[in-house]
């Protein structure tokens, strides 16, 4: 209706059919357009309802009673604000323990991973040494060997290291990874040989290189691998469960599946537990969430 | 000059020449590395193929573990648990990485289409990967409550009967799928953001003078140029999924029925609840032998670039 009534208006400032019929043209692209964009927007933020809508549940349930997160029919929001069920779960959980136990782990693998992948990265891809690409093959197929499969002789090995119920359990066998290794390599193949060869005309030794050269130079590629590397082993629960018996000793992911099993019934304590597990984790994402996404799409790590 | 350089290598010791300095220089930096990988990742391989050949209980000294030959392996060839245990694990990474890259990449192809807020977008959609998959796995499985679960109640507002997520054997492993395919979407969606980003604009515009419609610029365009990256995602969610346990470990542990008792989870049962070493460690290096078969099949399909050209 609306078409035909500016098409009118348009042929009597613009007599040619052909200007009309262009002007026409233009009016449908743009009707196509703004409908393309409705579609792509309405499917995005029905993706974002489903991708969000369990945390804010989650969090909203961590300060219900049980009576409220059971409720048929369901009950969104709380009646009272329960911040007493945090108090609970920290004591339940043991959570400063279990918190300090994985932090100090989770940060000593992820320093670790920083300083070992470099130095792997600069053996493998800065230094130029007869042999090293066979034995960097020879690293590199070791990244076809799912973890799964040296899990049991790795834990005998610790076992017999007299690794058992320790933080080292823990850290030793994480100090280093072959992907890290192989992805320090690609990016420091970024940096030019000169600044190297350089420094060595000046007498820099390899050491004194890889530390004041090669280092500060790597900074971005160090950024994502600390990402990654304290994501992944702040989630770690099978190697914990295997590793560590002792409940003083326990990390946050045992702590939160032992909730299950303890808790079974008291469903907030679940979802405070499970809240306080993620905060660390979010915090971590808010502050860096530019260089996680970028550090994603440039190297696929999967957290 | 050259006389002069060629003299000085013969009066100078071995030691002094730069060929030997360079070459102690790398293996000096290499020997830690080595030394590790040979503790933590070769002698584990090699003691995983060795101890499949032997009963031990896991506890007591090693030389009280008894070899018994070929009996392990003969032994998994018939073990309908863990028989069982590989099919769901398979099934289980087939719908988790069918339904990542399909969806993952029908969401990369709404996004790559408009221009404002993608980065808000990104991170929120990328979010749940971060989280710890501990805490969503129990989040998840007070979600499939069947009387008063969250999914279940809001089914029910638009009249569809309650599901039984977890308790139900021909669902509760599509269920934890569907939880990992939410947790991990957002990793899909933005890697084939960043292979779509890559693809030159101008051959979208060659294709639309040539009248192409946009279903066939998908077909003859999109995909053929995000191969690579194609290749990626699937080969390491096929890795990764076929090592899934801490959401069955969480939500299942490997019930009802053992319909979503998977391979690691199994291989950690046999071990540390059976006590059986040996047979544990066989039932690893058996699905250890499939996942070699299947990647170099996967590489091959994909030949050209391979794996490398994703770098």
């Amino acid at each position: 209706m609306s078409a035909t009534t500016t098409d009118t208006s348009v042929s009597t400032l613009e007599p040619t059919g052909r200007a009309r019929q262009l002007a026409a043209i233009r009016r449908l692209r743009a009707l196509r357009w703004i409908g393309g964009q409705f579609f792509l927007w309405g499917v995005i933020l029905l993706g974002l309802v489903f991708m969000v809508t369990p945390g804010v549940w989650m969090l909203l349930a961590s300060f219900k009673t049980q009576a409220e997160i059971s409720a048929i029919p369901l009950q969104f929001w709380p009646t009272q604000w329960r911040v007493n069920n945090y108090v609970e779960t920290i004591e339940v959980m043991k959570f400063w323990r279990v918190f300090g136990n994985s932090l100090i782990i989770t940060s000593c693998v992820t320093i670790a991973n920083i300083f070992t992948c470099t130095w792997g990265g600069y053996t493998f891809g800065k230094l130029r040494w007869p042999g090293r690409d066979i034995v960097f093959m020879l690293l590199l197929s070791t990244m076809m060997i799912p973890g799964f499969l040296t899990l049991i002789p790795r834990y005998v090995l610790v076992a017999k290291l007299g690794m058992l119920n320790s933080y080292s359990g823990m850290i030793i066998p994480f100090l280093t990874g072959t992907f890290g290794i192989f992805l320090t390599k690609q990016f420091m193949l970024g940096i030019p040989d000169e600044l190297i060869d350089a420094a060595t005309v000046d007498g820099s030794s390899a050491l004194g290189v890889y530390w004041r050269i090669v280092l500060p130079l790597s900074k971005p590629i160090m950024a994502v691998l600390a990402i990654f590397v304290f994501d992944w082993a702040w989630d770690d629960l099978l190697w914990g469960i295997m590793i560590l018996t002792d409940r003083l000793k326990w990390t946050l992911p045992i702590a939160i599946a032992n909730l299950r099993v303890q808790e079974s019934n008291q469903y907030e304590l679940q979802m405070a537990g499970s809240t306080l597990a993620i905060i660390p984790v979010i915090i971590l994402f808010l502050a860096l969430q530019r260089h996680i996404v970028r550090g994603v799409a440039l190297s696929g790590l999967k957290g | 000059m050259a006389v002069a350089s060629a003299a000085q290598t013969h009066t100078t010791p071995f030691w002094r020449r730069r060929s030997f300095i360079q070459a102690a220089t790398g293996w000096l930096f290499a020997a830690p590395i080595l030394i590790y990988f040979t503790i933590f990742v070769f002698g584990p391989i090699l003691a995983s193929l060795a101890m499949m050949f032997f009963k031990w209980n896991g506890f007591g000294p090693l030389t009280q573990a008894e070899f018994v030959g070929l009996g392990n392996v003969t032994e998994v060839a018939g073990d309908e648990k863990f028989l069982g245990s590989f099919r769901n694990t398979f099934v289980y990474a087939i719908v988790v990485v069918g339904s990542g890259v399909i969806v993952g990449l029908m969401l990369a192809l709404v996004l790559n289409g408009v221009t404002k807020f993608v980065g808000f977008v990104r991170s929120t959609y990328y979010l749940p990967v971060m989280l710890p998959m501990t805490a969503m796995a129990l989040l998840w499985g007070l979600m499939f409550q069947v009387r008063y679960g969250f999914l279940n109640q809001i089914l029910s507002f638009v009249n569809i009967p309650p599901v039984r997520w977890l308790i139900n054997p021909d669902i509760a492993l599509y269920s934890i799928s569907l939880m990992v395919v939410w947790k991990g979407l957002g990793w899909y969606m933005v890697i084939f953001l960043a292979g779509l980003k890559a693809i030159p604009e101008e051959y979208y515009e060659a294709a639309r003078v040539d009248g192409a419609t946009g279903w066939q610029r998908f077909w003859k365009i999109t995909l053929p140029l995000l191969k690579p990256t194609l290749l990626f995602v699937i080969v390491v969610t096929v890795i990764g999924s076929l090592q899934v346990f801490s959401p069955i470990f969480i939500m299942t542990q490997g019930g009802p029925a053992n319909a979503t008792n998977v391979v690691v989870y199994w291989v950690y049962m046999t071990a540390f609840q059976f006590l059986r070493f040996g047979y544990a460690t066989t039932q690893a290096v058996y699905l250890f032998a499939v996942i070699l078969v299947i990647t170099v099949i996967q590489l091959r399909l994909f030949r050209e670039g391979g794996l490398t050209s994703y770098y």
